[in-house]
């Protein structure tokens, strides 16, 4: 449970992870054939909103989330970048 | 209670950042636990629209709220190190022998913000700085003077680990009569030769070391109580105690 006083936004590092959760082989069958795929490298490019929250001692917490409406209105929210690369790691 | 709209620094920024970064790392090595194959964060860049600001002192910044225009752009680039290029990078931690400036409060604010900014952040690196004979009044432009924060910086190393006693044995004998003291950090700097007074009479040491010291008395002047040894090792340190023969 997030304690930001703003709930819509979420840990940063949770934005980090929801960005992995993905399946790791895409299938496709063909006749008596299964073909796998697997990603390999991510590399993604978002605006997104941050929540910078300060507390008395200085600490920072960051709170983010992408772009959550998509209509045009007279106050924009201001829109950071991010641009991350996910790479695919071999546990051995 | 955390506020959001308030300026902060980039150090506190980076620190959370960099535990946020952390986190999902975390997180992604307990998923490869289970998963042959996991997608680790190479790097991350992030650019956000900022208002800077200087008091004199320090620069803060403030994310741009809506409608709010002329922000500053400011990226953040954060890839992947290892530890090997970390060690190399980075300045040991403090040890326990050592103490932070942070922590002591007889320095002022200013004092302890002139040395970061010339890389002193502990009583060791200011040791380092005066072996090389650097002007301390120059570098940090009359700000700090030498003479006067060493004593500071030692009066608080010496607080940080007092001494320590053990045990005393009297060893009494025609030819020679000792008092063995044992325990540890009896003698911190060697700096510093140390004193000791025994029954209100100035005696020698034998040896002195960090866990040990040998004290040669007159076995005349030992009484069967309420004997008074009193050792100061250091300008910081006097230890008095009252023996029993």
């Amino acid at each position: 449970m997030s304690d930001y006083i703003d709930e819509d936004f979420i840990e940063f590092s949770g934005f980090l992870e929801e960005f992995t959760s993905i399946d790791q082989y895409m299938e496709a069958n063909f006749e008596q054939q299964t073909l796998a795929m697997q990603v390999e490298k991510i590399r993604t490019e978002t605006p997104c909103q941050l929540n910078v929250e300060v507390d008395d001692s200085g600490t920072v917490k960051i709170g983010s989330i992408p772009p959550m409406y998509y209509v045009e209105t007279s106050f924009m929210p201001v829109f950071h970048n991010i641009k991350i690369n996910f790479e695919l790691v071999e546990n051995k | 209670m955390a506020t959001a709209n308030r300026s902060w620094n980039l150090e506190s920024f980076l620190d959370s950042l960099i535990v946020e970064l952390d986190k999902a790392r975390e997180t992604l090595a307990i998923k490869a636990i289970n998963k042959p194959l996991t997608y680790a964060v190479k790097d991350v860049n992030l650019e956000m629209q900022l208002f800077p600001s200087f008091d004199g002192d320090n620069v803060s910044f403030i994310t741009a709220q809506p409608g709010q225009e002329g922000a500053s752009k400011i990226a953040i680039q954060l890839g992947s190190i290892t530890d090997q290029q970390i060690r190399k990078t980075t300045k040991e931690p403090t040890t326990t022998q050592d103490v932070s400036i942070d922590l002591i409060d007889e320095i002022d604010t200013d004092t302890k913000n002139t040395l970061r900014k010339i890389g002193v952040t502990s009583v060791n690196d200011l040791d380092k700085i005066q072996k090389k004979n650097v002007d301390l009044l120059k570098a940090s432009n009359k700000k700090v003077d030498y003479g006067k924060l060493a004593n500071l910086l030692n009066k608080a190393r010496r607080t940080e680990n007092p001494p320590r006693v053990g045990r005393v044995n009297f060893n009494i004998s025609r030819s020679a009569s000792t008092i063995d003291v044992e325990g540890d950090n009896l003698i911190f700097d060697k700096k510093y030769k140390p004193v000791a007074v025994f029954n209100g009479e100035m005696v020698d040491f034998t040896s002195a070391t960090k866990s040990n010291l040998k004290i040669q008395i007159d076995s005349d002047k030992v009484k069967d109580k309420d004997n008074e040894l009193i050792v100061i090792s250091d300008p910081f340190t006097l230890f008095k105690m009252k023996l029993d023969n």
